[in-house]
């Protein structure tokens, strides 16, 4: 019996991916360790009410109430009468992870404008924030965010010292409440991340990145865009208070909502407005190894084009987020406004620098502004705050503007369910986004997988010992033969009320630059769109064909073994309703009936609103590389320069 | 020169004018309120007083702009209603009628007050009698 464990933990070590993590921290060993990785679902991008907008629309919880809700507690929603919560939110199923993520601007501006015994509290625009909330919203917000030039308010004092000074306290009590909620003992539980967002937004294009520290070791205090107004210096910024400090600290930046970014999000110029070079490329991806492909205010994949249909999935019409109410602005994206070109630009770079400044992997988050985490269920969805809909007034039957959505997840595949081995697995791009479901998404490439992979057992210790995982650059070339790439997908299971939807399909999306033109195609790789699947909109049953497991092993056939190229896989669950149908039938509207639809519920009945939606996943790409010398040597861990 | 009995009574027109820009709910546009025309003003002071002492960036002059203009629109249309109804009410001239009207207002602010008959969806509370709007 001895000897047969044996054989078996020699046979899983030798299948087992190359690059362990390194421990950064003191803490128990993990009771549970799956050396060929498992899935971990999270949120990278929380809200509470350290954050100005939050605060300014209801929101009373803090960062310890967003752990308690990720774990699986009630926390309260607006409105609050007296100090009580009217409403109140828990998740079905807990994450194994989080990061509050709350915005470092007007991060001591909130705490000043809240506590009377700071100074600033009377001042004229504190006085205005807590007299009329929603005006102080609208006015502080977009002065501070919208602001090619931002600058602080008068009573922050010279320098902004009053600000920076109440700062402090939410961010220790960031960092408390991180580490009060991660989980050090042997079960692993639950594991928290120091983080917060920087929120640059230069005349109201939005340029914001997550901030994610590896372990408690942290900046003194977080970058902010009134100080600090360009991605490039929030870089230069985390490499010389983090990365380079000569101690733990360790951090990356997740750049999200490029849809309205209007193109500003992924620049290929620098500051100076010169052209980037293969250092500056370097520097980039050292620090962005993720993008957010999908949250609450849209999803950024891919522009509406007549070759992807799946593609109208979640846009948003405009391309700044200030442009929302004023249709007359909007107008198409500029190129890079989303990922799956930017993806493909970033080849385009690469031939042209030698690397390739945009090699993102791809996780989803939620941006709940309710310090809900994880919040992504269609059925139940009040919202997420941020500014879209007023809830310090009660959240309305129609919850949020019909455009928005619940947001997504984050899933990171790793040993165990610590800091480090989470943090690895984003260093190293080994994630993926769903746009709400717990699909488990698997997806290898390689030169010489079977054709039989998905039949066996060991599909997993097959596509890590003949290949590379998803985030990762293709091996060497060792014959003629094209690339083999092994996808997988199982189906969310559901559980405690959760939904599970069947999967339809499995599209490999592949992405080139030739001839300095970006290019793109879609292969549908397993399952099939004519599947005959739909959904009763009345009822919100769904009915038809569908799969458990998806599972195929591809060639590319048209694989040109001198041009550079990236996959990604994207799986598709079978339609089922939209949260606005949910609301809509909750409320008993009948579009038939006039008096059934008063105020937002009219949403109800705009034919423009999708009343489905075919959730998805995004894997993060695969890269091949034909010049060994531009290949990634593979950030497995640490960041190194 | 008019006919005296065409000429509305002088002073009903402002005391009219006065009372609707103190009760009457006006929509404000873009933020879904209703409220009577010295709370858009008292907005149009405050976000003045914002754009002045910290400067008109971002959505300031937006906003202030919007409210002026509804203050100065509204402030028009109300003349204008005041003037005409003073008129269809020259017939009843005298001091009798200016009692007459200013205890109606009277009764109206009344009833404002111990209602919720404004929607402010700048407020902590989303429906506010007339001593909140004025507040």
């Amino acid at each position: 019996m001895t000897t047969v464990a044996g054989v078996v933990l020699v046979a899983l070590a030798l299948a087992s991916p190359a690059a362990a993590f390194e421990r950064s921290e003191s803490r128990a060993a993990c009771r549970e360790r799956a050396p060929l990785r498992k899935p971990f679902f999270g949120d990278t991008h929380v809200h509470t009410s350290y954050s100005f907008d939050a605060m300014g629309q209801g929101t009373r919880t803090t960062p310890r109430d967003a752990y308690r809700f990720a774990r699986g507690e009630a926390i309260g929603l607006p409105p609050y009468v007296d100090g009580a919560a009217s409403n109140s939110a828990q998740l079905r199923r807990p994450l194994d992870f989080a990061v509050v993520t709350d915005h470092s601007d007007l991060l001591g501006e909130t705490q000043i404008c809240q506590n009377p015994d700071l100074d600033g509290y009377d001042s004229l625009i504190c006085t205005l924030v807590r007299r009329w909330p929603l005006l102080g919203y609208s006015l502080v917000n977009g002065y501070v965010y919208s602001n090619a030039s931002p600058r602080r308010y008068s009573f922050c004092g010279d320098g902004g010292r009053a600000c920076h000074a109440a700062a402090r306290q939410p961010w220790s009590a960031t960092q408390a409440a991180a580490e009060e909620f991660y989980d050090r003992t042997p079960s692993c539980a639950f594991t928290t991340f120091v983080g917060y967002e920087w929120t640059g937004m230069p005349d109201g294009n939005n340029i914001h990145r997550n901030i994610v520290f590896r372990n408690e070791e942290v900046q003194a205090a977080p970058t902010t865009y009134l100080e600090t107004p360009t991605a490039e210096g929030l870089w230069r910024a985390l490499s010389e208070e983090c990365l380079d400090s000569g101690g733990r600290c360790d951090a990356i930046a997740i750049p999200h909502n490029s849809n309205v970014s209007n193109g500003l999000m992924f620049q290929t110029r620098r500051d100076d407005g010169s052209p980037i070079d293969a250092d500056d490329a370097r520097r980039r991806s050292r620090i962005e190894t993720l993008v957010e492909i999908t949250q609450h205010k849209g999803d950024s994949e891919c522009r509406l084009n007549a070759n992807d249909e799946l593609c109208n999935f979640e846009t948003v019409p405009w391309v700044r987020m200030m442009d929302a109410m004023q249709p007359s602005l909007w107008r198409p994206a500029p190129p890079r406004s989303f990922v799956r070109e930017t993806l493909a630009s970033g080849l385009g770079e690469q031939a042209r620098v030698g690397v390739n400044p945009f090699k993102l992997g791809i996780i989803g988050s939620t941006d709940t502004h309710f310090s809900t985490p994880g919040m992504v269920d269609e059925d139940t969805h009040p919202g997420h705050g941020a500014g879209t809909v007023f809830a310090a007034h009660g959240i309305p039957p129609f919850p949020d503007d019909p455009r928005f959505n619940p947001g997504g997840l984050a899933v990171l595949w790793a040993e165990e369910n610590s800091r480090d081995a989470l943090f690895a697995a984003m260093r190293r791009r080994e994630a993926y986004g769903t746009s709400g479901p717990r699909i488990v998404a698997r997806f290898f490439g390689g030169w010489d997988y079977p054709d039989s992979m998905c039949d066996s057992a060991s599909f997993a210790e097959l596509g890590y010992q003949r290949g590379v995982p998803m985030g990762s650059d293709l091996p060497p070339r060792g014959s003629d033969a094209p690339p083999v790439f092994a996808v997988s997908a199982l189906r969310d299971p559901g559980g405690g009320g959760a939904p599970s939807t069947p999967l339809q399909r499995i599209q490999i999306v592949k992405l080139w630059s030739a001839g300095g033109k970006d290019e793109q195609r879609v292969y549908e790789v397993a399952g099939t769109p004519e599947n005959g699947a739909g959904v009763d909109l009345a009822s919100c049953e769904t009915h038809g064909a569908g799969a458990d497991r998806l599972c195929a092993v591809w060639r590319d056939p048209d694989f040109d073994a001198a041009v550079p190229a990236a996959y990604y896989a994207r799986i598709v669950e079978n339609p089922s309703c939209r949260w606005n149908t949910y609301a809509c039938n909750r409320n008993r509207v009948d579009c038939d009936r006039p008096e059934t639809f008063a105020g937002t519920l009219q949403h109800c009945c705009d034919p423009q609103i999708p009343k489905t939606i075919q959730e998805r996943a995004w894997t993060s790409p695969i890269w091949y590389t034909p010049n060994p010398a531009q290949r990634d040597s593979g950030q497995t861990d640490r960041a190194r320069q | 020169m008019a006919n005296r009995d065409s000429r509305p009574e002088p002073g009903i027109g402002w005391l009219l004018w006065a009372g609707l820009a103190l009760l009457l709910p006006l929509p404000l546009l873009v933020f879904d309120g209703m409220v009577p025309l010295v709370r858009i003003v008292l907005l149009a002071t405050v976000t003045a007083a914002v754009a002045i002492r910290e400067g008109a960036a971002g959505p300031v002059q937006m906003i202030l702009v919007m409210f002026v203009a509804h203050a100065m629109i509204y402030a028009a249309v109300l003349a204008l209603a005041a003037r005409l109804a003073s008129r269809a009410l020259r017939r009843w001239s005298g001091p009798r009628l200016r009692r007459i009207v200013f205890a109606g207002i009277l009764a109206a602010a009344v009833l404002a007050s111990i209602t919720t008959p404004y929607a402010t969806p700048f407020a902590p509370a989303p429906r506010s009698s007339l001593l909140g709007v004025l507040s």
